[in-house]
């Protein structure tokens, strides 16, 4: 899909991140169009993770705006972000470690005002029905991701691998406009690798945008619509990644970088 | 012999009651609340003023109290309860917005602090230092029981009054909302990332912590009959979350377990030691060292309590392949030599050029 095409999910103008002396977004602009696949790299300390977690919410920027789905989401509290349509998983797989998995599941289905009191007592047949629609729906990405047998595992028990197996089966039932995926692949065996980008492709079929920072070129290569390169807190480039090896800036900070190292 | 029995066994069920609030605020919402004996005193002043007559200034010259409204048994411990939750939620909205850990503890402590300087030293409130008394038994003007029968009946409302709060909790902690509690106590970043609010659900948690433990005070003013400053202090609150500890956090039948053995047995059973030395003052003493002890052994043997929170284990059966979405047929057989050589070998020439 080319950079014209489809109308703009997510606009940033200026976002700007210090922490200390350490300008991890420094006036970063990037836009996303609805139904793309867009690729996030750059060098380590470029700033992505960064920018991420200032889109979700979780850290709160110093200055720029963020427009999502029309909207200015900046400032936002990270649930008004998620209940808006933008989720992330986490580089570091955040689990909830003392729930089983099943219960890790059944979390990122968004609660929509579900989770009220009231409602562990009044109408508890609508809420059962519910509740074992959702149990469903977790049981069958569940297996698809091979959870299923450790459903009822503490997710503290689990792998590395599998907790971010995991992190991914979450964002896929949460069905977002826009998934964040801070390196889903990282970790992986090469069979799994595989379910989770069958899994990306399903997002996308699904009418999710998907924004990926994935350090693999050749996996970026292959499944993204369009790659951004951040350099130092800056959006550096963006285009195809063929046409980004030949601009001197991205081979000089990325490309020729880790070449020649 | 019986009738002590009884009495160790109401209070004991009264404090059963506490420690399952505690543990709502402590092992559901993941807060240590210092102020929860302060619900619990709200609990029991409130009970009484709604159920006491109103104050005559001839007859109590030094002390008086606020309301009188000399209300039946059971609206008054509802209402008590209902002041509990309202008390809990605003000391909540100020402690939880922002403040996290340590900080929400000495929030709480101090929150304690000046209600009890404040009742104690407004004699029009509640009664000051001398605090309220002369209720009449809860019920029995209709009951007209004896003293005895209407100890049994005492306490068997409590027992009931245990079993329903276990029950009503057990449901809220199962339910959507209870799950959602766990998340954010486990990961808060994580909860907040797949749309929990955070305060919201902390303040609701909190509230319903504060409620359960004005219903054990109601319940408490109503058996002793009577309530004062004195009866409340952090101590208190310190025996009610050690009850917790040894019984299994967020476990509500460990901590009914764990409140039995710290705060009915081990003072009981701590009364028979002066009558083995000529020290009548060791009682307590030795009900602390053991109480402590036994935080401590627990901690280090069995940080879990005697027990752990329980799974909730699903038994379904695995979902029909119709119904996984998209599973692409690989075998490693096929991943190997198609999948992984091309994602390493593109990876590899990209890299290196």
């Amino acid at each position: 899909m080319s950079e014209a095409a489809g109308t703009t999910l997510l606009e940033v103008r200026g976002l700007k991140k210090h922490f200390g002396g350490v300008k991890a977004v420094n006036g970063c602009d990037l836009e996303i169009h609805q139904g793309e696949l867009v690729g996030l790299i750059g060098p380590n300390g470029a700033g992505k993770s960064t920018v991420v977690e200032l889109l979700s919410g979780l850290v709160k920027p110093d200055a720029g705006t963020v427009v999502f789905d029309g909207r200015e989401i900046q400032g936002l509290a990270p649930h008004e972000i998620f209940a808006s349509g933008l989720a992330r998983c986490f580089q570091l797989a955040k689990e909830w470690p003392q729930l089983t998995v099943l219960e890790n599941l059944l979390i990122a289905i968004p609660p929509d005002g579900k989770d009220t009191i009231w409602r562990a007592f009044g109408s508890p047949r609508k809420a059962r029905a519910a509740e074992a629609e959702a149990r469903d729906r977790c049981l069958a990405i569940a297996e698809k991701y091979r959870l299923f047998p450790l459903r009822n595992d503490y997710a503290f028990t689990l792998s590395g691998g599998q907790k971010r197996l995991l992190e991914f089966a979450r964002i896929a039932l949460a069905r977002p406009k826009l998934a964040l995926l801070d390196e889903p692949m990282a970790g992986v065996n090469p069979v799994l690798q595989v379910q989770i980008e069958q899994g990306i492709r399903n997002l996308l079929d699904g009418g999710s945008t998907v924004l990926l920072i994935e350090h693999n070129l050749g996996f970026v290569e292959r499944i993204c619509d369009r790659v951004i390169v951040m350099v130092e807190g800056r959006v550096a480039a963006s285009g195809s990644l063929a046409e980004l090896r030949e601009n001197p800036i991205v081979q000089d900070a990325y490309l020729g970088g880790v070449g020649a190292a | 012999m019986i009738q002590y029995i009884v009495t160790v066994a109401t209070t004991g069920a009264i404090t059963a009651i506490m420690c399952l609030g505690v543990n709502v605020s402590w092992g559901w919402v993941g807060q240590i609340d210092l102020a929860y004996y302060a619900y619990v005193a709200i609990g029991a002043y409130g009970a009484m003023i709604l159920e006491l007559h109103k104050a005559h200034p001839t007859v109590t010259t030094t002390n008086s109290y606020i309301l009188g409204l000399h209300w039946p048994f059971i609206p008054a411990v509802l209402a008590a309860t209902a002041m509990g939750g309202a008390a809990a939620l605003i000391v909540g909205a100020i402690a939880l917005r922002r403040l996290r850990g340590d900080y929400i503890a000495i929030i709480t402590a101090c929150t304690a602090l000046m209600l009890t300087a404040v009742t104690g030293q407004d004699n029009q409130l509640v009664g000051g230092f001398i605090g309220l008394y002369g209720l009449n038994q809860p019920l029995n003007s209709t009951l007209h029981l004896g003293a005895t029968a209407y100890s049994y009946f005492y306490l068997g409302l409590c027992i009931f009054c245990l079993g329903l709060v276990y029950v009503v909790l057990e449901r809220i902690y199962r339910s959507p909302f209870g799950r959602s509690l766990r998340a954010v106590r486990e990961n808060e970043t994580a909860a907040a990332a797949f749309g929990r609010n955070l305060f919201w659900l902390r303040l609701r948690g909190y509230a319903i912590g504060g409620a359960v433990g004005a219903f054990a005070g109601a319940l408490y003013a109503n058996y002793l009959l009577a309530w004062n400053p004195a009866s409340w202090n952090l101590i208190e609150v310190a025996l009610l979350i050690a009850g917790v500890v040894v019984g299994g956090r967020a476990n509500s039948r460990g901590v009914i377990i764990g409140s039995i053995i710290i705060d009915s047995l081990l003072p009981e059973i701590s009364r028979l030691f002066p009558l083995l030395t000529s020290n009548t003052s060791i009682g307590p003493s030795i009900a602390a060292i053991l109480g402590a002890g036994g935080i401590i052994v627990m901690l280090r043997f069995r940080p879990g309590g005697i027990l752990r929170e329980r799974k909730t284990m699903d038994r379904s059966p695995a979902p029909m392949p119709s119904l996984v979405p998209d599973v692409p047929a690989v075998s490693l057989a096929g991943i190997s030599s198609a999948e992984t050589t091309s994602v390493g070998s593109t990876a590899e020439g990209s890299t290196d050029e």
